[in-house]
C-alpha cells in the first residue's frame, strides 16, 4: 500500500532521502551498522549510531543493507556485549530509583507523550475508559476517554497494528466517538488498534494522550 | 583443496548471494534495484576471491565483508548519478526528515528504525524495551510525524 502517510509511503519516503539529501559527514563506519544489529555493540553506542541514521539518509540506506541481509538473526550467535561487573547490578537499580523519584518530581524527561513536536504538550489528564481487552463490535465501536480542563475540541486518531491510518474523527467538543464500521472493516477480528486524543485548548495548543489500544471484534 | 570444502564454500556463497539480494531489495531505490545484479556479481567475486585465500573463514565473516562491499558499491554509484528528486519533490523528504529530527528520543529513535523497515519486534530488541512498549513508542512516534508533515503540507 503507498497511500500518502501511509507507513509504506513514510518508508519510500524516507528510503528516497539519499537520493535527494546530500551525505552529511563524518559518518560512522558502515560496519558499525552491521554490529549494531547483529547485538555486538552496547545500548549506548547502538543509540548514537540509531540517532546518526535518522539525520543522514545515506547511512540509512547502509543500515537497511544490514536490515535485508539478515544482520539481526545473527544476534544469537553472536558473543554478547561485555557482560556488567556484579556490583554494577545494584548501583544501576540504584540509579534507576533515583531517576524514577527525578522524573516523578517533573525534572526528567522520562518516557511518556512527546512533548517536542511543534505547540504539543502533555495532556496527562486524558485517559481512555475503554477496557483494551475487551473486544469491541465493528457496528458499535466507541471510544471514550476522560476530559481534559479546557480543552476546547478534540480529535482522535485510530491506527491499525502496523501503525496505518484507519479513522480520524472531525474535531468534536463531546468525549466519546464512534469508528464508522467502514472504516475497520480491512481489520481481522481480534486486530488491536492504537488510538490517541488531541486535545485543543483556548490557545489552539494542542495536548496529545498517551496512546490507548482497543481489539476490534 | 577437497571437494567437500568446495562444496561448503559453494554453500556459503550461495547463501551469502541470497542475504545480498534481499539487502538490496530493501534498500527501496529504483537504481539500486536496476543496478543489483551489476553490484551482486561485484560482490561475490570479491567473496569468492576472500574465502579462496582462507577456506575455513566463518560464514558469519564472509556475510559482514559482502554486505561492507555492497555497501561501498551503492555509494559508488551514487557518485555517477545525477541529481535526483523524490516523487512529490525533494521537500517532502527533506520535511520528513526534520520531523524525525524534532522527536526526541526514544521516538526518534522508534520511527527511524520502523520506517527502515524493521518490525516492532525488532525496534524493541535495538531499543531495549519490552515490544509492547515499543509499540506504544512507535505510534506515538508514527503520529507525531504524520502531524508535522500534516502542518507543512496545510501550510504550503
Amino acid at each position: 500500500m503507498k497511500a500518502p502517510g501511509g507507513i509504506d509511503d513514510l518508508r519510500l519516503r524516507l528510503a528516497r532521502c539519499a537520493d535527494v539529501i546530500p551525505q552529511d559527514g563524518p559518518c560512522p563506519d558502515p560496519g558499525l551498522f552491521w554490529e549494531a544489529q547483529r547485538g555486538s555493540l552496547d545500548a549506548v553506542r547502538t543509540a548514537e549510531l540509531i540517532d546518526h541514521v535518522g539525520r543522514c539518509p545515506a547511512c540509512g540506506e547502509a543500515w537497511r543493507v544490514a536490515r535485508g541481509m539478515g544482520a539481526m538473526e545473527q544476534r544469537a550467535a553472536a558473543p554478547p556485549p561485555t557482560a556488567w561487573p556484579r556490583w554494577l547490578i545494584p548501583a544501576a537499580a540504584v540509579l534507576v530509583l533515583v531517576l524514577l523519584l527525578a522524573g516523578l518530581a517533573g525534572l526528567g524527561p522520562g518516557l511518556g507523550p512527546s512533548t517536542t513536536e511543534g505547540k504539543a504538550v502533555r495532556a496527562g489528564q486524558v485517559r481512555s475508559l475503554v477496557a483494551e481487552d475487551v473486544p469491541l463490535p465493528r457496528g458499535a465501536f466507541r471510544l471514550a476517554w476522560t476530559p481534559m480542563a479546557g480543552a476546547t475540541g478534540y480529535v482522535v486518531r485510530v491506527a491499525s497494528a502496523e501503525f496505518e491510518p484507519v479513522y480520524t474523527t472531525p474535531p468534536t467538543l463531546r468525549t466519546e466517538c464512534t469508528v464508522p464500521a467502514e472504516a475497520l472493516a480491512a481489520l481481522p477480528a481480534g486486530e488491536r488498534v492504537v488510538w490517541e486524543v488531541e486535545a485543543l485548548d483556548a490557545d489552539g495548543r494542542r495536548h496529545v494522550s498517551p496512546a490507548f489500544f482497543a481489539t476490534v471484534e | 583443496m577437497s571437494d567437500g570444502t568446495d562444496a561448503a564454500r559453494v554453500t556459503v556463497l550461495s547463501e551469502v548471494a541470497d542475504r545480498l539480494e534481499s539487502g538490496l531489495r530493501h534498500v527501496r531505490l529504483d537504481w539500486v534495484r536496476d543496478a543489483s545484479a551489476e553490484i551482486m556479481d561485484e560482490v561475490l567475486e570479491q567473496a569468492r576471491k576472500a574465502l579462496s585465500e582462507d577456506p575455513d573463514r566463518e560464514q558469519a565473516d564472509v556475510e559482514a565483508l559482502a554486505y561492507r562491499l555492497a555497501v561501498e558499491a551503492i555509494r559508488a554509484r551514487r557518485h555517477d548519478r545525477p541529481p535526483a528528486t523524490g516523487p512529490q519533490g525533494p521537500d517532502l523528504e527533506q520535511n520528513l526528515v526534520e520531523g524525525l529530527s524534532r522527536l526526541e528520543p526514544p521516538d526518534r529513535h522508534a520511527a527511524t528504525l520502523y520506517l527502515e523497515g524493521h518490525t516492532v519486534a525488532e525496534v524493541a530488541i535495538l531499543l531495549g524495551c519490552k515490544r509492547s512498549k515499543a509499540n506504544v513508542i512507535i505510534h506515538r512516534a508514527v503520529a507525531a510525524l504524520r502531524r508535522h508533515l500534516l502542518a507543512l503540507e496545510r501550510e504550503e
